[in-house]
C-alpha cells in the first residue's frame, strides 16, 4: 500500500468477490455473500487487516486420484493431467527478505510451472492461489505474472478478476470462504480445478475452462508450489 | 516459550549478538550454524548497532494471550545501521507516531510473562528516538 497505492477498498473487494464466489459453492464454509461495509466495520486484527480480511480455520479433507493414463482412460471419467508444477522456498523470517510487498517464491514455483508445462500466463483461463489474507490475493496474482507489481488491486476492482472477468480467480470462494483447512487447502484447491476443467461446478462455471492453474503456500511464503491443470 | 530455549536465545535477546561468516562477511540475526549466501559454518560474534529506521509496521489488535495486555501495539520490520534487519515490537509510542522510515533505537525490555510456564521473557523492542 504504501509502495504501490493499493487502496483498503481493493483488500476489501477480494473478500467481497471470494464470498460471491463461495456463495454458488455448497461445499463452502462460509457460503454468504458479504458487503464492502462487512469488511470495512469488522474489528481489526493487525492493520490494515480486519477479521474479514483473514481467511478462518476450517476442519476439512480433500483427496485426489492420481493414475497412469490408460488406467484413467479406462475409467471413463473427466480426465485431466497435470501439465507443469514447480516448487520454490525462501527464508521464513519476513525480515531476511529484500522486499516486504514481495512473495518471491511464489513466482519461483510458478516460472517453473510454466516452463514445464510449455505454457505462458495469458494461456492461463482460471486460477485458484492462497488468499489466506486479501493482501496475499493480490500479491500472488503479481508474483505468478497476471499483473505487475502493485497493479492487482486495480484489476480486482475493475471485476478482471471475478467470475465472467479477465482471469476469475478463487472461484471455489478461496480460502476466505471455502475454507482454509491448512493442510488440505493444496488439494482441496486442485479439486477445484479439477472440476471447472470437467465441467462439474454448476452456477460457478468457467465457460470453455481448458487450463487452470493452483498455487500454494506455507510459511508466510516461505515455500510455495504451483500446478498447472489440463483437460484432455 | 519453554526455559531451555529462552535461556539458549540470552545473548541474541538481551545484548543484540549476530553472527558474522568468515567466509562472505554475511551478518545472520539470529545466529545460524551455516551461512545461507556461502554455506560457511564458522562465525565471529558480533553486536549488532542500536539505531535504526522502520522498514514496515502494523497496529496488533488480537495478539496472542501473552501480549494481551500490551495491545494494542505496533510490531515492526526495523534496519539497523549496518543493514541487518530484525522484528520486533515498537514501545513508548502511540501507533499513529510510527511511520515508513521513523527513526528507532533498539532498547532492552520486558517482553511478556507467559502464563503457562511463568517464565518472565525479557528482549529487545523498538525505541521511537524524538
Amino acid at each position: 500500500m504504501h509502495k504501490h497505492g493499493t487502496t483498503y477498498d481493493m483488500l476489501c473487494q477480494v473478500a467481497v468477490k471470494n464470498h460471491q464466489h463461495g456463495a454458488k459453492n455448497p461445499k463452502a464454509q462460509f457460503p454468504m455473500e458479504i458487503t464492502m461495509d462487512t469488511v470495512r466495520n469488522a474489528v481489526r486484527v493487525a492493520e490494515p487487516l480486519g477479521l474479514f480480511d483473514c481467511s478462518p480455520v476450517t476442519d476439512g479433507a480433500a483427496a485426489i486420484l492420481l493414475a497412469p493414463v490408460e488406467v484413467a482412460k479406462a475409467l471413463g471419467k473427466p480426465m485431466v493431467t497435470i501439465k507443469g508444477s514447480g516448487h520454490a522456498v525462501d527464508s521464513i523470517a519476513l525480515h531476511d527478505r529484500p522486499d516486504p510487498s514481495r512473495i518471491p517464491a511464489v513466482g519461483m514455483a510458478a516460472r517453473k510451472a510454466f516452463e514445464d508445462a510449455g505454457v505462458t500466463v495469458r494461456d492461463i483461463d482460471f486460477c485458484e492461489v492462497h488468499d489466506c489474507f486479501t493482501i496475499a490475493e493480490l500479491c500472488c496474482l503479481e508474483e505468478i505474472g497476471f499483473y505487475e507489481a502493485g497493479q492487482a488491486g486495480a484489476a480486482t476492482m475493475a471485476g478482471e478478476t471475478a467470475l465472467g472477468g479477465k482471469i476469475p480467480v478463487n472461484t471455489s470462494g478461496g480460502l476466505k470462504s471455502k475454507g482454509h483447512p491448512v493442510g488440505a487447502t493444496g488439494i482441496g484447491q486442485l479439486v477445484e480445478v479439477y472440476e471447472q476443467l470437467a465441467g462439474r461446478s454448476g452456477d460457478r462455471q468457467v465457460a470453455g475452462a481448458r487450463l487452470g492453474l493452483a498455487q500454494n503456500m506455507g510459511g508466510s511464503g516461505g515455500s510455495s508450489v504451483v500446478h498447472i491443470l489440463e483437460v484432455k | 516459550m519453554i526455559s531451555p530455549r529462552y535461556h539458549r536465545e540470552i545473548p541474541q535477546r538481551y545484548r543484540l549478538e549476530a553472527g558474522q561468516c568468515d567466509g562472505c562477511q554475511e551478518i545472520h540475526f539470529p545466529p545460524r550454524v551455516v551461512c545461507r549466501k556461502c554455506g560457511g559454518e564458522e562465525f565471529t560474534t558480533i553486536n549488532l548497532p542500536s539505531h535504526g529506521k522502520v522498514v514496515t509496521h502494523t497496529t496488533c489488535w488480537i495478539p496472542p494471550a501473552e501480549f494481551d495486555n500490551q495491545k494494542p501495539y505496533v510490531n515492526a520490520i526495523v534496519e539497523l545501521d549496518n543493514g541487518t534487519r530484525l522484528t520486533c515490537m515498537v514501545c513508548e509510542a502511540p501507533p499513529d507516531e510510527v511511520e515508513v522510515g521513523t527513526k528507532v533505537e533498539i532498547v532492552f525490555r520486558k517482553l511478556a510473562e507467559d502464563p503457562k510456564w511463568e517464565v518472565i521473557k525479557y528482549g529487545y523492542k523498538a525505541r521511537v528516538i524524538p
